[in-house]
C-alpha cells in the first residue's frame, strides 16, 4: 500500500474513514430486526473469509436504495431495497441462518442458478445476484482488501512508474498481500 | 458564462458528445445557444476522486429503466452518463473511426441498411475532431484510421506486452488503440499521468472528454450551459418546435427556441420524443432498431502479475476480424483489445455471468486480481425493428414515464458473440494463461431515431434534421442506421460537427 501522505486529500480521507469505520453502523436501516441475522449469514457464505474489520452486511444495508451505477430492472421486479427485505424474509421463514453451512451453500447454489425462485416464492436469483453485487462493492472498496488482492488503490497525484512486466514483478516481490509469489 | 433570456437560436438538450460539439460550433457561428443538461458540472480537481466506489453513481444515468426481451441489457455506468460532458466523462476514450464498409452493409452484405452517405463524407470531420480532442495513436495503422495521429500513442503496459504475444502467435496484428487522451500538454491540460482511473473521471484532464474540450470552448463562444436541467417535453406550435420545457430544482420552466437539438443518446432521446406527444414519429421508427455492441470479455489468469489496472484500461487492439469474411458463417465482425477492470467492475462482471462463481471460489479469483489479464471484444449487432425503446408504466421521481428497453440478439449477433469469445480464448491460451473465465455484456446504445432519405422509414434526414418537424434535430448515437463495431463517441462528434456546419451554411 502506498503511504497515505503520497495521496490527494480526498483519496486519503476516504481511505482513513473506511479503515476506521469499516462501514459499521449503530443499527441497520432496511434489513434490521429479525432480517439482520439472515443477511449476515448470507453474506458470510457469499464472501467467506472477509475480515471482521469490514462489515459488509452494514454496507449492503446502507446502500440498499443506492443504485451504485446500475438502474435497470426487469418488469415487475420490486425496488431493490424491497427485494432485499422480501428475500431475507423468505430466508428467515425457512431458518436459513440456523442451517448447517453445507445446506446454506446448496440453497445459495440453487438461487444463483435460478432454480430456487419457486421454492422461495420470489425472484430468488435476482435477489441473491443483486445482493452479492452490492456486497462486492463494499468488499472491493475497502483498503484492507486492496492490500490483500494487489490493487494499488488511488493513483492521484503521483501516477505510476511501473508499467512493464519486469517492474510489475518487482513491485509484487515486495507486496505483502501477494498470495502466491 | 453568458446568460440568455428569452428566445434563443438553438436549444440543445444534452451536453454530451454531440451536444457539446453542436454548442461550440453553433455559438462560434454566431447563434445564441442554451444547452440543457440533466447532470451537474464535474470539476476534475474537486469532484473527481481516484476511487471506484465514490465515482459509481455521480457520473451515471442510473435511474430506473425497465429492461426485457430475450437478452435484457443492463443500464447505467456501462452505457450512459449524466454530467456536463455526458458519457465522455467516464468513457474509456477509445477513438476509432468506423470502417468504410460500415456505411454500406446492405449493399455489401445484404443485411441492415446503408447509411445515406459514405465514409468519405465523414472523413474530414473525423480529422477535425481528432485534432481538437486531440487523439493519440500510432504513426501508422493497418486499418482505415486517423494515423498519423496528432499525439503519439500511449505506452504499452505489462498486459499489452504479455497478451500481445498471444495475438502475435495467432497471426493477429496488434497496435496501440487510438485514444482521446493527450500524451503531451495541450490547452493547459496535463499529459496523461497513467492514473488508470479514466472511467472514474480523469484527474489530469488528459482525457479529451467534452467537459475539458468542447464545453469550455462553447462557453467562451457565448453558449450557456444550464446544468441540473431535465427536459420533460419539447413543445410544438403550428407543426414546429417552439422550445423545451424542463425541470430545474423541482420547478418547471420553458426555454423558447428557433431550433431544438435532441442529443440525449439512444434511450433518453426516444423517451423524450415519445413523452412529447409522439413527436417526429410519423414513420413509427422512433425507438425502433435499438442496437448495442456485443462485448464478451475473456479473463486469463497468469502465473505472473500483470497489474492491468495501471495505465488507461484499453491497451493494444486488433481489427483483423472486423470486416465480413465468407468463411466464418456470419456477416460483419468485431474487434478485440486488451482491457482492465477495477476490482468492483471486475468482480461484478464475473459474478453476473458465472452463476457458480461465489463463495470460496470467488474469493480465490479475487485474491489473484493482479494476475488476471483481460481481452475485451466489441461486436456488431444488426438492426432489428423489434428491438426498441418504448415508455414503461413506471414513472421517475418527477412523474415522467421511464424508458422500457426490449432487446434480443439475432442469429448473426449470436454467431459473432461465439466467435468473439473463441478468438479471445485462443489469444489467452497462446499468451500462456493458466485458467480462463468469461463474462457477457453489452457496450454502447445506438439506433432508435434512424437516419435516412425516406421519411417513411427513417426519423431524420442525412443532416440529422427530423423529417416531420423542420426545426427539430436528433443528433447523437440514436441516428446511426447500423452500429459498426467501434466505440461511438468519435463518430457521434464528427456527425455533430457536420450537422452544425450544414445548418450554419443553410441559414447564414
Amino acid at each position: 500500500m502506498k503511504r497515505l501522505d503520497q495521496l490527494g486529500a480526498k483519496e486519503r480521507a476516504l481511505i482513513e474513514e473506511r479503515q476506521r469505520g469499516g462501514y459499521r453502523r449503530e443499527a441497520l436501516e432496511h434489513c434490521g430486526g429479525a432480517l439482520e441475522a439472515e443477511l449476515r449469514a448470507l453474506v458470510a457464505r457469499l464472501l467467506p473469509g472477509v475480515p471482521e474489520s469490514i462489515d459488509l452486511a452494514a454496507f449492503v444495508d446502507a446502500h440498499a436504495e443506492d443504485p451504485i451505477g446500475r438502474g435497470d430492472r426487469s418488469p415487475g421486479l420490486p425496488p431493490i431495497a424491497e427485494l432485499f427485505r422480501l428475500g431475507l424474509q423468505a430466508l428467515g421463514d425457512i431458518g436459513f441462518a440456523r442451517m448447517p453451512v453445507d445446506e446454506q451453500d446448496r440453497l445459495i447454489g440453487r438461487m444463483r442458478r435460478g432454480e430456487a425462485d419457486e421454492e422461495l416464492g420470489l425472484p430468488a436469483k435476482e435477489f441473491v445476484d443483486r445482493l452479492l453485487v452490492k456486497a462486492l462493492a463494499g468488499y472491493l472498496a475497502h483498503p484492507d482488501t486492496w492490500e490483500r488482492i494487489g490493487f494499488n488503490g488511488p493513483a492521484y497525484p503521483n501516477g505510476y512508474a511501473w508499467i512493464n512486466p519486469t517492474a510489475v514483478a518487482r513491485r509484487h516481490e515486495r507486496f505483502p498481500g501477494a498470495p502466491r509469489l | 458564462m453568458r446568460r440568455h433570456e428569452g428566445r434563443v437560436d438553438a436549444c440543445i438538450v444534452g451536453c454530451g458528445a454531440a451536444g457539446s460539439v453542436l454548442a461550440k460550433e453553433l455559438a462560434e457561428g454566431g447563434m445564441s445557444v442554451v444547452v440543457l443538461e440533466a447532470g451537474d458540472w464535474v470539476d476534475s480537481r474537486e469532484d473527481m476522486v481516484n476511487d471506484e466506489l465514490s465515482m459509481l453513481g455521480p457520473l451515471d444515468w442510473d435511474d430506473l429503466r425497465i429492461t426485457d426481451g430475450a437478452d435484457p441489457i443492463r443500464t447505467g455506468r456501462v452505457n450512459t452518463g449524466r454530467a456536463v460532458g455526458g458519457t465522455t466523462v467516464h468513457f474509456t476514450a477509445m477513438s476509432l473511426r468506423l470502417d468504410p464498409s460500415d456505411f454500406e452493409v446492405a449493399t455489401r452484405d445484404g443485411v441492415g441498411v446503408d447509411w445515406p452517405f459514405g465514409y468519405e463524407e465523414l472523413a474530414p470531420y473525423y480529422v477535425e475532431i481528432e485534432r481538437a480532442l486531440p487523439v493519440s495513436g500510432p504513426r501508422r495503422s493497418a486499418w482505415p484510421s486517423g494515423a498519423p495521429y496528432p499525439h503519439g500513442a500511449l505506452p504499452w503496459s505489462a498486459k499489452d506486452l504479455i497478451l500481445g504475444q498471444g495475438f502475435d502467435k495467432l497471426g493477429l496484428h496488434v497496435e496501440m488503440t487510438p485514444h482521446a487522451i493527450a500524451t503531451g500538454n495541450v490547452d493547459g491540460r496535463s499529459a496523461c499521468m497513467y492514473y488508470g482511473f479514466c472511467m472514474d473521471g480523469c484527474k489530469s484532464d488528459a482525457k479529451g472528454a467534452m467537459n475539458v474540450t468542447y464545453v469550455p470552448k462553447a462557453v467562451a463562444a457565448g453558449a450557456e450551459i444550464r446544468a441540473n436541467c431535465f427536459a420533460v417535453r419539447i413543445e410544438t406550435e403550428h407543426g414546429r418546435a417552439a422550445g423545451v420545457s424542463y425541470l430545474h430544482e423541482g420547478e418547471e420552466r420553458f426555454q423558447p427556441a428557433e431550433r431544438v437539438f435532441v442529443c440525449c443518446y439512444a434511450i433518453e432521446t426516444p423517451r423524450l420524443l415519445l413523452n412529447s406527444g409522439n413527436l417526429a414519429n410519423s414513420s413509427e421508427q422512433v425507438g425502433r432498431n435499438f442496437m448495442v455492441h456485443s462485448g464478451p470479455i475473456v479473463y486469463g489468469r497468469f502465473d505472473r502479475p500483470l497489474d492491468s489496472f495501471v495505465t488507461p484500461p484499453v491497451g493494444v487492439m486488433t481489427r483483423d476480424p472486423y470486416t465480413s469474411d465468407p468463411s466464418r458463417g456470419f456477416v460483419r465482425g468485431f474487434l478485440l483489445n486488451t482491457y482492465a477492470q477495477f476490482p468492483i467492475n471486475f468482480a461484478q462482471a464475473l459474478v453476473g455471468s458465472n452463476p457458480d462463481l461465489w463463495g470460496r471460489g470467488l474469493m480465490e479469483v479475487l485474491d489473484e486480481y493482479a494476475h488476471w489479464g483481460l481481452v475485451a471484444t466489441l461486436g456488431e449487432v444488426l438492426p432489428d425493428p423489434e428491438n426498441r425503446v418504448t415508455l414503461a408504466d413506471e414513472v421517475d421521481v418527477n412523474g415522467v414515464r421511464v424508458a422500457r428497453i426490449t432487446f434480443s440478439y439475432g442469429d448473426n449477433d449470436r454467431a459473432i458473440i461465439e466467435a468473439e469469445r473463441k478468438v479471445g480464448e485462443q489469444v489467452m491460451e497462446a499468451a500462456g494463461a493458466t485458467r480462463l473465465l468469461t463474462s457477457d455484456g453489452t457496450h454502447h446504445i445506438l439506433g432508435t431515431a434512424r437516419m435516412g432519405t425516406d421519411p417513411a422509414t427513417s426519423v431524420v434526414g442525412p443532416d440529422c434534421r427530423t423529417h416531420d418537424v423542420a426545426n427539430l434535430w436528433v443528433c447523437d448515437g440514436s441516428v446511426w442506421p447500423t452500429a459498426g463495431a467501434v466505440n461511438p463517441s468519435l463518430t457521434i462528434e464528427a456527425l455533430a460537427l457536420r450537422t452544425a456546419r450544414l445548418e450554419l451554411e443553410r441559414s447564414p
